[in-house]
């Protein structure tokens, strides 16, 4: 026990390895929040007036909400008007190559794992990568757009493709569908757009990167993706940020709408700076997420792998409208020290004949508290709707604690729904096993957690595997319960 | 006409006042004290609506106001023939309650077993149940619970002494019957079980009128000592037109071995909220429940089991059979303090839809403060499997035949774990008739 103890405290004091601060000059909105602030974010961005109109209903809708509690997370207050709203790198306009990016960006992003040359030579990717919510660079438009695949900065998309941008905005993640949403449909300073047309299949895996850079901002960004009748796409998010003492706020709003029979995979590996270990810092992730499987036979499947932020507050979720479709959530949430994660899905049935599956794996260690809270629901039309639920949780240390509020609602008898939860901590006995074959404690803790989340990492595609697996490692490392 | 829940609260609140001054005299100065407390909590919350996260599914209030007449008389006039509404054969220490108000109770009681009205003790007995009434009570956060500590008018105080097994069960029926109107019912029961005894208890509802709404508020608290054992048996059976709210609290000490079901088969809406503590090292409890309900009914069957002490063991199973525009409700909470180590928690809740206006809704909700731990909780919702039903038929049963056995398996599950012969024997034979004729 004491070992276990030992190890488990050394896994949980690693560092945040993602922490430096990149100097780069920015051009920054004044503090605070007001009508005046939305106008400046919308002018700067040159944007056409209905956006404009857009983003100033949703800021007096925004007005009028108020902070929801119901979370099981505690933090301070947050002072709206003590937040930048728009902050961006100094950059020419547009970039034509990836040779006209600022080489201290080009550095972060080498730091960070993603050198953006590379990307383009070898492992073909194409990636978008956003810095302080102002997306600034995006490789390999050219060769996607041969197939009519639009992938672009959102800015680029409410200019260039204004119909399909108008068409789909708020159609799954309504404007006034929750605070956060609300807030971030009035001060979205940029995203990920990207369309799939019909019948094609995305040859590369799509990428964005987050990384929040300047101090005392918040990062409001919006991916939109769109797949046409018959097509696919796997589509993956990371995120960073640097340390600080001070909290930032990240609300970011994902919509996906995929048509008859196309198939959209969406993958985070979120890795916000989590704070220090007494809990000082770190990111507010507030993020809404969700996914319309809006024609018959279409498929939506998010995976994710929360290791940062010190308070994740996020529920991807699939609404099953096509006859036929299928909805996925694969989950690992670790939380370590004072981190604190309240995340889930929902499903909500109403087409016939429509499957969805739950898988998250909790793992919480040191002092923090993680939270499973989701939905499934099975409207009256919903025909032979079935659903399978799993929620595990794996404790590390005596000071942490695991929750789960499942909800389940059945309107339709011919549904078939199963939920199943455990809690438990790493067994002595599969401990004492791998001891036994010459296996130290800490590998053996590594092996069992990795064992424990396969079922999610797999799920991943590659190249995020690999990443997400080191992270895990990482974020666990000298955690052995 | 209905009235609003503002208009229902301020009359139980302004009434209050000539209610605890009629009882005057006939209360102590602590129960005086408790009731005026209560009626605060209760005043400040007010009647729970659906935005109520404990009420979200159950729209209670919405169904009080819509069928609560505040100026009906409450009738008590007619004692009518009670003794056919008892259970056939149940034997026992009886205490039948008929519109809130005691009717009849068993004589020549065993030794060490002590039962007594609540609302008739003198102060020497309120003095020494000072750490005992209304300390498990959760009216600070329950208006219902509230609501029946500011105005119980009646209610036992069930006493087992320590080292006794009290051989029969102790059978408490609240029976009503609505014959002059609407009536609303706030009963009591504080119940005590010295250490190393056992005793089994029974509690009955039943409506004797279904064509009037009744109202009725009963609220529990249970105390097991060390090394008891306790067999506590709930049936809500014939209840349709009753509006119920039930709460039970009970605290277990070392070594204490709680067997509780519940079983509902009617009742326009009935919300049980069944919560149990374990404050010792050791405890079993066995928590199991059954509804079955057709018609508009509506069951809600609120749990918590809080584990705060270590080495502990819990097991909990609730199954429902929700036939026609029926809407069922299960809410298990378990809670793991960080104190209670070595616990073993599981909870299951399972559910068969027949109809298509049927739904269930269901929230098992897991809380762990503590790391050494085996907690699980599975819920499903889903109808008859067609593969089952296709055996059976191959086996020359006809299609309504072979649901209703498939059915009347599902139930009794539940039911074999009764350990009253009589009782099992009874509620087996009040579902099969229903099983075996549900049509889906």
């Amino acid at each position: 026990m004491s070992k276990d103890n030992l190890i488990l405290d050394k896994l949980t004091s690693s560092e945040y390895k993602y922490g430096f601060e990149t100097n780069i000059e920015n051009d920054s909105a004044p503090k605070g929040l007001n009508e005046d602030i939305v106008r400046l974010i919308s002018s700067k961005k040159d944007e056409p007036e209905w956006m404009l109109e857009w983003r100033l209903k949703a800021f007096k809708k925004w007005q009028s909400l108020t902070e929801p509690k119901w979370p099981n997370v505690k933090y301070p207050e947050i002072d709206y008007q003590n937040i930048i709203y728009y902050s961006a790198p100094k950059q020419q306009v547009s970039l034509d190559s990836l040779d006209d990016v600022d080489p201290e960006l080009r550095r972060t992003f080498e730091k960070l794992g993603i050198s953006l040359d590379e990307q383009k030579r070898l492992t073909g990717v194409a990636v978008d990568a956003i810095i302080d919510s102002v997306s600034v660079a995006t490789t390999f438009k050219d060769k996607l757009a041969e197939l009519g695949i639009i992938f672009c900065s959102f800015n680029e998309a409410v200019h260039n493709h204004p119909d399909l941008v108008r068409k789909y905005m708020g159609s799954v993640v309504p404007m006034n569908d929750n605070y956060f949403a609300t807030l971030n449909s009035a001060v979205f300073s940029d995203g990920s757009f990207c369309y799939i047309p019909k019948g094609v299949r995305c040859p590369m895996e799509l990428s964005t990167y987050f990384r929040i850079n300047a101090a005392n901002t918040g990062q409001f960004e919006r991916t939109l993706i769109i797949a046409e009748e018959g097509s696919y796409v796997s589509y993956l998010e990371g995120c960073t940020a640097p340390s600080r003492d001070e909290n930032q706020l990240h609300a970011a709003i994902v919509e996906i709408i995929a048509a008859k029979n196309a198939e959209i995979k969406y993958s985070t590996v979120q890795n916000w700076y989590p704070g220090n270990k007494e809990g000082v810092g770190g990111v507010y992730n507030f993020v809404t997420k969700r996914g319309l499987c809006e024609g018959n036979g279409s498929k939506i499947s998010w995976t994710q792998v929360e290791t940062g932020s010190a308070i994740t507050w996020k529920y991807p979720s699939c609404i099953l409208k096509g006859d036929n479709s299928i909805g996925e959530f694969y989950s690992v949430a670790v939380t370590n020290n004072m981190q604190q994660a309240d995340t889930g899905s929902k499903m909500i049935h109403i087409g016939k004949n429509t499957k969805s599956r739950i898988v998250s794996k909790g793992v919480s260690a040191g002092s923090s508290q993680n939270s499973y809270r989701g939905l499934v629901q099975v409207l009256p039309r919903a025909v032979n709707a079935r659903n399978f639920s799993q929620c595990d949780s794996l404790l590390m240390g005596d000071k942490c604690g695991a929750h789960t509020f499942p909800y389940i609602e059945t309107r339709n008898s011919t549904a078939h729904i199963e939920h199943e939860a455990t809690t438990s901590k790493i067994g002595e006995d599969q401990i004492f096993y791998c001891n036994q074959r010459g296996i130290d404690t800490e590998d053996a803790v590594a092996l069992i957690v990795n064992g424990y989340c396969k079922e999610v990492l797999n799920k991943l595609p590659m190249e995020f595997a690999v990443e997400a697996q080191k992270l895990l490692a990482l974020t666990l490392e000298g955690s052995v319960g | 006409m209905s009235i609003t829940e503002r208009e229902l609260r301020d009359y139980f609140t302004g009434r209050f006042e000539s209610f605890n001054q009629g009882l005057n005299g006939n209360q102590s100065l602590e129960i005086k004290e408790l009731r005026q407390k209560a009626i605060g909590a209760f005043a400040k919350q007010g009647f729970p609506l659906t935005k109520n996260e404990e009420y979200k599914y159950t729209p209670l209030t919405k169904a009080l106001l819509k069928s609560l007449k505040l100026d009906a008389p409450v009738n008590s006039e007619t004692i009518p023939t009670c003794k056919q509404h008892l259970i056939p054969e149940l034997e026992g220490h009886m205490l039948v309650y008929l519109n809130g108000k005691l009717a009849y109770r068993s004589e020549d009681l065993p030794e060490g077993l002590e039962i007594e009205q609540l609302d008739r003790l003198d102060q020497t007995q309120i003095s020494e149940l000072k750490n005992h009434l209304a300390t498990l009570s959760n009216y600070q956060s329950d208006a219902f619970a509230a609501l029946n500590t500011a105005f119980f008018q009646s209610g036992s105080l069930i006493k087992i002494a320590a080292n006794i097994t009290i051989d029969k069960p102790i059978i408490i029926y609240h029976f009503s019957d609505g014959q002059s109107g609407t009536i609303y019912t706030q009963t009591r029961h504080l119940i005590m079980v010295g250490k190393n005894s056992r005793a089994t208890l029974v509690e009955v509802n039943k409506n004797l009128n279904p064509e009037h709404q009744t109202f009725y508020n009963v609220a529990s608290e249970v105390f097991l000592e060390e090394d008891t054992q306790l067999h506590y048996y709930k049936t809500q059976t014939e209840c349709s037109g009753s509006i119920i709210v039930d709460n039970t609290n009970i605290n277990q000490k070392d070594r204490s071995h709680l067997y509780c079901t519940t079983v509902t088969t009617s009742g326009t809406i009935i919300r049980n909220n069944l919560n149990v503590t374990i404050n010792g090292e050791y405890c079993e409890s066995y928590i199991n429940g059954l509804y079955l309900v057709n018609g508009k009914d509506h069951i809600d069957n609120h749990t918590t089991v809080d584990h705060r002490i270590a080495n502990s063991y819990s097991n909990e199973l609730y199954k429902g059979i929700i036939d026609d525009a029926a809407t069922g409700v299960f809410n298990g909470k378990i809670f793991v303090q960080p104190d209670a180590q070595k616990t073993n928690a599981f909870q299951s809740n399972k559910n068969l839809l027949l109809s298509d206006k049927a739904s269930m809704n269901t929230k098992p909700q897991l809380e762990i403060w503590a790391d050494d731990v085996k907690c699980s909780h599975g819920a499903t919702t889903g109808q008859i499997d067609g593969e089952q039903v296709f055996y059976l038929r191959s086996r020359g049963l006809d299609e309504q035949q072979a649901k209703g056995l498939l059915l009347y398996a599902f139930a009794t599950e539940l039911l074999d774990r009764i350990s009253l012969p009589v009782l099992k024997d009874y509620l087996k034979e009040s579902i099969s008739d229903r099983l075996y004729s549900c049509e889906s």
